[in-house]
Order: C-alpha cells, then sequence, then structure tokens
C-alpha cells in the first residue's frame, strides 16, 4: 500500500465527516413538519406552510377560500351563510384547526408539536 | 510535429479522454441517474503532474465545453451542473495538488475534488431543480462519489506508474 | 435524408435559434403543453440521427417525481403507508422532470459538435474532437483482462499517429435548404404555445 499518504486519510475522513452530517441531517430530524391540512367531502389536501398561496377548495355549497399568509392559514372566503370559518382567525400553530360546517370543509394546521386543546379555539 | 506543439497535443489529447470517458458514463445505466462515477476526472488527476497552472485550467474548460457538446446537454441543467462541479473539482485539486502534493496522492486529491464537486451539484439542483427534498439524496450520493473517487485515484496512480505512453511524453515534453 | 440536410444546416445557425427555443420551452407553465413540447424535441432528435433510449430518460423523469412527491402538495390522490402522494407535487415532479429530459434533447438536434470558437480556442476544440473521434473509432482496443496495457496501447497509438487532427477536414458544404425555415417555425409555434396556454 504504498500509494498512500497522510492527507489521504485525512480527505477520506473529512469526506466520511460530510456524508455523516449530510445523513443525520437528512433522515435523524424531526419528520414532523408543519403542514396544513384541508378535508371537504370531495377530498383531502396538504400545502406547506412556507409559501403564500391562494387555495380554492371544493365543498357542499361552493368554493371555500382559504389564505396561507406568512406561515398563517386563513380562510378568506366562504359560501355559508354566517362566515364564522372567516371570522375565525389566524390558524397559526400545529393543532390549530377552523371549519366551516356548512361547506363540509374542515382545516387544520398538522404537524409536531402538541395537538392544542380543543378550547383553545375561538370556534 | 511541427505544427502543433506538443503541449497542445497534450492538452487536447487529455480533454479528448475526457469526453469519451464521460461518454461512456453517460451510457452506463445507473440505478439513480444522479449516481455519478466521475470517470472524466481521470485525465485531470493525470494531468495534474504533467502540465501547468494554466494548462490544467485550458484542460477543465475543454472536460467542461466538450461534456456539453458531445453529450449533447449544453442547454440544460445537466451541463450547468456538470460544469460547475468541474469547475469546482479541479481548482480543488489543482489547489491540493500544488499547495500539499507532498501529502497527499492522487486517491487524496480525488476525494477532494470528487467532494467540491458533488456538493457544489447538490447545492445547484437545491436551488434549481429539487429543492429541499435534496437533503434526502445528498449522503448516499456523497458516500458513492467518495466511494468512486478512491477507486480513480487509484488507478490514476497505477496508470501514471505502469504507462508507456507517459513516459513517452514526459520525455518529449 | 433529414439527418443529412440537418447536417448541412450552420451550426452557429442552429445553436443561436435553439437557444430561442430554449428560454421560450423554459417560460410554458403548462405540464401538457410542456410534455408534448418535450416529445416533439425528442422526435426532433431521433430524426436527425441522435439516439433516444428509454430507460435513463425515464428513470431522470421518474428520479426527479419521486424526489417531489416526498413533500405533499396539493391534492391527496392516494397514500402508501404514511406517504401522501399529492397531485400538486405530481405535477410539479413531471413538470421539471420533463424539463430536464426536453432541455437535453432540444441541445442534441441544435448543438452541433462542429460548433467552432475562433482562434486558438477553436483550433484547440477541433484538435481534441479528432482526438475525439480517434478514440471511438477504436472499438475493440480495451482488453478487460489488462485494461491499463491496452489502454496504454491506444494512447501510444493515438499520440504517435501524425494524420490525427491534420487531414480529416471535413468540407461541409452549408447550402441553403427548405429545413433551414423548421427552427424559426418551431420558435414561432412555441411562442404560440406560449401565448394561449401558458
Amino acid at each position: 500500500m504504498k500509494i498512500f499518504r497522510p492527507g489521504d486519510w485525512v480527505a477520506l475522513a473529512a469526506a466520511l465527516l460530510v456524508v455523516a452530517l449530510t445523513a443525520v441531517a437528512a433522515y435523524g430530524g424531526a419528520s414532523g413538519e408543519a403542514v396544513l391540512l384541508i378535508e371537504s367531502d370531495q377530498g383531502r389536501w396538504l400545502y406547506p406552510l412556507d409559501v403564500d398561496r391562494e387555495i380554492f377548495i371544493p365543498g357542499l355549497l361552493g368554493d371555500t377560500v382559504i389564505h396561507i399568509h406568512d406561515h398563517g392559514v386563513d380562510v378568506h372566503d366562504s359560501p355559508c351563510r354566517d362566515k364564522i370559518c372567516v371570522n375565525a382567525g389566524t390558524l397559526e400553530h400545529p393543532g390549530d384547526w377552523t371549519a366551516c360546517l356548512p361547506n363540509r370543509v374542515f382545516i387544520q394546521i398538522t404537524g409536531s408539536g402538541e395537538e392544542e386543546a380543543l378550547d383553545d379555539q375561538s370556534f | 510535429m511541427t505544427r502543433v506543439s506538443d503541449r497542445t497535443r497534450l492538452i487536447a489529447l487529455l480533454g479528448a479522454l475526457c469526453l469519451f470517458l464521460s461518454t461512456v458514463e453517460f451510457m452506463i445505466p445507473k440505478p439513480l441517474p444522479f449516481m455519478r462515477l466521475g470517470l472524466a476526472n481521470l485525465p485531470v488527476l493525470v494531468g495534474l503532474s504533467l502540465l501547468t497552472v494554466p494548462e490544467i485550467l485550458i484542460l477543465v474548460a475543454l472536460k467542461v465545453a466538450g461534456q456539453g457538446l458531445v453529450n449533447g446537454t449544453l442547454f440544460s441543467y445537466i451541463f450547468l451542473f456538470s460544469a460547475a462541479g468541474s469547475l469546482a473539482s479541479g481548482l480543488v485539486m489543482l489547489l491540493v495538488h500544488r499547495a500539499g502534493g507532498r501529502y497527499f496522492s492522487l486517491v487524496g486529491i480525488s476525494i477532494l475534488g470528487a467532494l467540491s464537486s458533488n456538493l457544489v451539484q447538490l447545492l445547484l439542483s437545491r436551488l434549481m431543480v429539487f429543492g429541499d427534498n435534496v437533503r434526502l439524496i445528498a449522503p448516499p450520493f456523497l458516500a458513492v462519489g467518495t466511494a468512486t473517487a478512491v477507486v480513480l485515484g487509484l488507478v490514476a496512480e497505477r496508470f501514471l506508474a505502469s504507462s508507456e505512453w507517459i513516459v513517452l511524453v514526459r520525455k518529449e515534453l | 435524408m433529414i439527418k443529412e440536410a440537418w447536417r448541412r444546416i450552420p451550426p452557429l445557425y442552429l445553436f443561436l435559434w435553439g437557444l430561442v427555443l430554449m428560454v421560450t420551452y423554459l417560460f410554458q407553465t403548462s405540464l401538457p403543453v410542456r410534455a408534448g413540447e418535450t416529445l416533439a424535441y425528442v422526435l426532433l432528435a431521433v430524426l436527425t440521427g441522435r439516439r433516444f433510449r428509454l430507460w435513463p430518460n425515464l428513470t431522470v423523469v421518474a428520479g426527479v417525481t419521486l424526489v417531489h412527491l416526498i413533500s405533499p402538495l396539493g391534492r391527496v390522490m392516494f397514500t402508501l403507508g404514511s406517504w401522501q402522494i399529492t397531485q400538486g407535487s405530481l405535477e410539479l415532479g413531471l413538470f421539471k422532470g420533463l424539463m430536464l429530459v426536453g432541455l437535453i434533447y432540444i441541445s442534441r438536434s441544435f448543438i452541433s459538435p462542429r460548433l467552432s470558437l475562433p482562434g486558438r480556442a477553436g483550433a484547440l476544440m477541433g484538435l481534441t474532437f479528432a482526438y475525439f473521434e480517434a478514440l471511438t473509432e477504436s472499438r475493440g482496443f480495451f482488453k478487460p483482462r489488462e485494461p491499463f496495457q491496452s489502454t496504454d496501447q491506444l494512447l501510444l497509438r493515438i499520440w504517435r499517429d501524425s494524420e490525427v487532427g491534420e487531414g480529416r477536414r471535413e468540407r461541409v458544404r452549408y447550402g441553403f435548404r427548405p429545413l433551414w425555415i423548421l427552427p424559426p417555425l418551431m420558435a414561432a409555434g412555441q411562442l404560440l404555445l406560449l401565448f394561449y396556454f401558458s
């Protein structure tokens, strides 16, 4: 093995270290990133919170419009009569949820972090 | 051979080898298309001890341009990735060879070159194609790259030691 | 036939139109249109003599798509265990994967190896390609039992050969032909598609 020189082992060690670090960063972390879950009678939807978005969810009465904005979720508009969901405030933490019952739309932020107790909600 | 200098011919032949090897690599079916073998780095490794710094840089440029033209990927992101990777690894290998050549054989140089090339490519593909999920591919990609780098370094060393052609070239230059 | 006619188009002309096509291709946002355009480019490359092997390209598209499917986006289509397969991720993955393939095949048709730079850089590239041809033409030189020796012998032979790069100056006659209209036509088509679908 007269090819190898001391620096080679340093290089190899460095490379293996990088591999290990990336592995830990990729596989060892918490797998419960906060994700917006929406359910209606017509399906289920998942959206990340890091990109601002406007989402149209078809429900029983029509489309509920949901905004993702600054890592928070708002119901912007909905075809229900009382608009309770629209006035429910912004969802921010995992476990926060709201719903438009007339339109059969259920909205919740899932992910790591404890489920908030129901009585924390303003619904 | 008075029309073209021997040094120029050497660069051209090494460059042609780069193209040839990268074509070979392009054709080899791989389980995941992103597992790069880096075969095209072999001529660069060999050239480190034969060429001057500017000449090595020209060789790297040749390798990059040639790959884009021959594999027909010049317009694509793949070209961008491989160009950035080749540039990074070329510079790193050059630096290590010139600054610390006593302490590193071509194996170590190859490992460091592959590491820089792969990291650069991972970064670019995260920004341009894959997004954050690249993290998941990174460890096996880097691991395979390191392993192949070791093999390539050994091949380069063995070739330098046993090649008649190299002996002839060294004499003529 | 098409292959020969295509070779008679000046490389620079192809290169510039290729750039235009690449840019208009990239701006397209509709997935079905992109799929169609990608298919068209693959077809063109095959017609002009380039090879298309299904397996590697399929793997590229599948790989990129899979990586995107890891992060859920949009409507959930079905669930595999704890993995939610979402429509948005699927579309995004396909979109990006097809883009990679499309760009490659645009390059394949519109970038000619004979595209040369002027001056010494061009001369160097020319010589490099001449050596490259010499290497690729030496099929069967490689003996797996003696990899180092057989390669070494080949290199020695090419190195000593004084004819490589000297005489093989193939004069390709670039004559104006009807086929020249194809790249601008394609560019116009893509612009229209961009207009209507993007």
